[in-house]
């Protein structure tokens, strides 16, 4: 098995000639990691540090003094530690239940592994407030369980244990694909060999499979964990009096117009999640995941008999709950004044289709070509940094993983004062909110193809460079091809975030170019509950319908 | 081949679609507006029907609004800011982001709620008022809030949801207004036993309303015009006003400094006609009450001429807004600095 440590890029080697050659060698695949580099560092670092800098440097030039002042407050460091328990728990729920369910629908004989599978997809379509409003329509003091079937007078969701519940649920899905993209791609003949020799199903499982998809499950928690630091949407609605940094830093930034202490604290958010990010580098650096070796592989084992029991029952359990909340927004899309009078009522559908789909369309147009910028643009940027060590890979590993872990609203505040001049004057066109999309989704489809490349042996594609293929053409028809998997991952997440992102694009958005989350939130602050329950099951079917579509292709031609 | 061109000439399509920043209506005033679309919708249809002037509008949060038109003031996008409590304008015009245009008109308004150089237009004047969900109150047996000090009591123990002043102007009024009707000291002091009672703070503004009007809280603190809304479409609130006086927000609009010389034209139309008789309609036909004395909106539920208001004096409100926030921050949501 080749070592993947050889491979990793380490930019500070130094200019060798042995990087030259690399670059000799591969001048066309060198101009599409420049220009790739240039993009994100355009992109993704100048406006995060455009607003970073704000941090220590104020109308005094720098100012140590207001950042000492900042950092001295109980305040910081108490949303500090709550960040960290919150990311760390949601991390933790969220990779389990992922890998339950990406186990489950991969390896055993589970009955129906489709409408799993469909139901584990759904939460990544979760227009933002819609699982804080179904835990409070739920949960709530008025809520359909604790009060219509508990009788629970006075619950109280707001707080912690909501939070924990919502960003598991919401996140699990990233969980799911990212390790079921690697199951998958398991050559089985290790576990069937595994099998043969005699060990126990629980030791083939224990000692062969686990070991295999721990990069899958480690950059899981480290994603659920990063994408809950950053999450404002949830802790803001639902959050109670457990304040997180995210929260902190917006009201500092908004409410309090201090863009220092704002700035200030959104870097420091940014400290959990590139620590996380380091270990994970450290820990799947020093071992070997390879499996794809272009040898014939045989078909996977499935696991069946009593195991498989509590499994499903588990699984099912994930889903009822999941489908719960989504049958819920659709309930309130019906009702008359959700949780006061509850008559059904087809009124707001009437609403939203006299209303017309202008902003739907927008939405579905921009996140349309921002899907395959991103997700192919994922997959280059896998490749590039797990396979090649051009100089300079360590700009687009962090500037990637910087624009990642930088909460929205400085994305957002970033590119307004980044692109409102020539010669970047992009402010008020589409491609502002193009750019953004891509830039803030980029890092899920990096981490699901660096995972499966890892599997891949290097030999698949040297044998293609032997045979005479230029690099680029390796690329794009022999390990494009073999990261499928990763390649579904990063479409259908790009896709769905970028219909449903919210804190960046508000910043961005014009008179032209309006979105439907700003639709929707428009509906929730004016108390319209059900049009925007309406709004979100729409946006909800709209997307279920192009997912199916997206894979039916993918699968297709994988057949051909 | 063919296929190909045909791919090709659809993304060039697409490309060009995308870049423009819509070039077909660069004319048309952009303006931000924290209102409801439906509002912001409203107001500007009815004021190009009377100006013929097209508008197009971007719906922010007026926090939002101020931290974007910061963004961009070296080349400002939008021509007009339309509504927003005055804080956020007193502030925008103290960075200079703002235009000064003394509008027509403005001398019809009570001069305390006016910009002395013109940076900003008062349009609309909302007081605060209490809401409260009746099926909550028979639940914990409490009556309906009459006084400020209603709030701290004890009966309503986890029944309260307040917006946080930072992020909401109607947070920030009433905090302003008990300081002003109370005196500093005991109003920290009652703000401290009302937090003991309060579930969530939101961001919004409108939210604690929404939660009373589904019945997951018993009170709130709102604008006259959320409960409007709220009434309008069917939910059951009930609302009262404090016995020792309510305090209000002005709102305002305002041209933004800088912008085209367009739509800096417009903006200052806009300004002119908004405290005309059909610009106060339109303008009350959103449920915010007159700035301009006399319109009243027929449909409004909601009887405000026998309200009784306190001198609120929202430019000190204001001018202390920094210091007023730093220390709800410090001595009521983070005690633990305080003890």
């Amino acid at each position: 098995m080749t070592l993947v440590s050889q491979a990793t890029p380490s930019g500070r080697t130094g200019a060798s000639p042995a990087f030259l050659r690399k670059i000799t060698v591969d001048p066309w695949l060198f101009g599409l990691f420049a220009l790739v580099t240039l993009s994100v560092l355009v992109f993704a670092v100048l406006p995060i540090f455009t607003v970073m800098k704000q941090a220590v440097v104020t109308d005094h030039g720098f100012d140590f003094a207001a950042l000492a002042d900042t950092l001295s407050q109980s305040f910081v460091w108490e949303s500090l530690v709550n960040t960290l328990l919150l990311g760390a728990t949601s991390a933790v729920i969220a990779t389990a239940a992922g890998f339950l369910l990406a186990f489950s629908a991969t390896r055993t004989t589970m009955p129906g592994k489709t409408f799993i599978h469909g139901v584990a997809l759904l939460p990544i379509i979760s227009p933002p407030f819609v699982m804080a409003l179904a835990v409070v329509i739920l949960f709530g003091r008025s809520g359909l369980v604790t009060r219509e079937l508990l009788g629970i007078r006075n619950a109280n969701v707001y707080g912690f244990h909501s939070l924990v519940l919502i960003q598991s649920l919401a996140f699990t899905p990233i969980a799911y694909l990212n390790i079921r993209g690697m199951l998958q791609s398991i050559d089985s003949a290790l576990e069937d060999a595994s099998a043969s020799l005699g060990a126990s199903r629980w030791t083939t499982f224990s000692r062969v499979t686990l070991p295999l998809v721990t990069p899958a499950i480690l950059s899981s928690t480290l994603l659920v964990f990063v994408k809950s630091v950053e999450d404002f949407g949830n802790p803001m609605l639902i959050g109670g009096n457990f304040n997180t940094l995210a929260v902190e830093a917006y009201s500092q930034m908004v409410g309090y117009f201090n863009l220092q202490a704002g700035a200030l604290l959104a870097s420091l958010m940014l400290v959990p999640s590139m620590t996380a990010f380091l270990i994970h580098r450290y820990w799947v650096s020093k071992r070997s995941y390879v499996t794809v070796t272009g040898k014939p592989t045989a078909q996977t084992i499935r696991i069946s008999g009593a195991v498989v029991i509590p499994l499903t029952i588990l699984c099912y359990a994930v889903a009822f709950t999941i489908l719960t909340f989504y049958l819920t927004v659709i309930y309130v899309s019906f009702t008359k004044l959700p949780g006061v009078d509850n008559t059904l009522t087809l009124a707001h559908y009437k609403t939203v289709f006299t209303a017309g789909f202008e902003t739907l369309s927008n939405s579905l147009l921009l996140a349309g070509v921002a899907t395959p910028v991103t997700a192919i643009a994922g997959m280059l940027i896998a490749y590039l940094l797990v396979r090649k060590a051009f100089p300079g890979s360590f700009l687009l590993r962090w500037g990637t993983l910087l624009s990642f872990a930088a909460p929205g609203t400085i994305l957002g505040i970033g590119y307004v004062s980044t692109f409102n001049a020539p010669p970047m004057l992009l402010t008020g066109t589409a491609f502002i909110v193009v750019a953004a999309m891509v830039v803030k989704n980029l890092q899920v489809g990096i981490e699901a193809g660096s995972n499966q490349l890892r599997q891949i042996d290097k030999s698949i594609e040297e044998a293609s460079t032997v045979l005479g293929a230029s690099n680029t053409r390796t690329f794009f028809e022999i390990t494009l091809p073999l990261l499928k998997p990763a390649l579904f991952t990063s479409l259908s997440y790009a896709f769905t975030r970028s219909l449903t992102t919210l804190s960046a694009v508000i910043f961005l958005v014009s008179a032209n170019w309006t979105l439907i989350t700003v639709t929707i939130l428009s509906q929730v602050e004016t108390l319209k509950l059900g049009v925007a329950a309406a709004y979100c099951s729409i946006l909800v079917f709209v997307v279920l319908a192009i997912l199916a579509v997206m894979q039916f292709l993918l699968t297709s031609t994988s057949k051909r | 081949m063919s296929r190909r061109f045909a791919l090709a000439s659809a993304l060039a399509v697409l490309c060009s679609h995308i870049f423009s920043a819509g070039s077909a209506s660069a004319a048309a005033m952009t303006v931000y507006c924290p209102m409801s679309e439906d509002d912001c919708g409203a107001v500007l249809k009815a004021f190009k029907d009377d100006t013929g002037i097209e508008a197009q509008f971007v719906r922010i949060g007026a926090g939002e609004i101020l931290a974007r038109i910061r963004a961009e003031k070296n080349n400002p996008q939008a021509g007009l800011w339309l509504a927003g409590a005055a804080d956020n304008f007193i502030q925008a015009a103290s960075e200079g982001l703002l235009a000064a245009h003394k509008a027509a008109g403005v001398e019809k308004v009570d001069q305390r709620f006016t910009d002395k150089e013109g940076r900003w237009t008062p349009i609309s004047l909302s007081p605060i008022v209490f809401a409260y969900s009746q099926q909550v109150l028979d639940e914990i047996g409490a009556k309906p809030p009459t006084s400020w000090k209603s709030f701290a009591d004890a009966a309503f123990q986890q029944s309260v949801a307040l917006a946080h002043p930072a992020s909401s102007g109607t947070a920030y009024v009433a905090l302003a207004s008990m300081v002003q009707l109370l005196g500093e000291e005991p109003a920290f002091s009652l703000m401290k036993d009302i937090d003991k009672n309060v579930v969530q703070y939101t961001r919004s503004g409108v939210a604690p309303s929404r939660m009373v009007a589904n019945n997951e809280i018993a009170l709130a603190m709102a604008y006259t015009q959320d409960i409007e809304a709220a009434l309008a479409q069917g939910y059951p609130v009930g609302y009262s006003f404090p016995e020792e006086g309510t305090g209000f927000e002005v709102n305002a609009a305002a041209a933004i400094a800088n912008a085209p010389e367009e739509q800096a034209k417009s903006a200052a139309a806009f300004l002119d006609w908004v405290l005309t008789d059909k610009g106060q309609a339109a303008i009350g036909a959103t449920f915010r009450g007159p700035i301009v004395p006399g319109y009243k909106n027929p449909e409004a539920k909601i009887d405000l001429s026998n309200v009784k208001m306190i001198d609120y004096d929202f430019t000190w409100a204001g001018e202390n807004r920094a210091r007023l926030l730093q220390r709800y921050e410090s001595d009521v949501r983070h005690k633990s600095d305080a003890k």
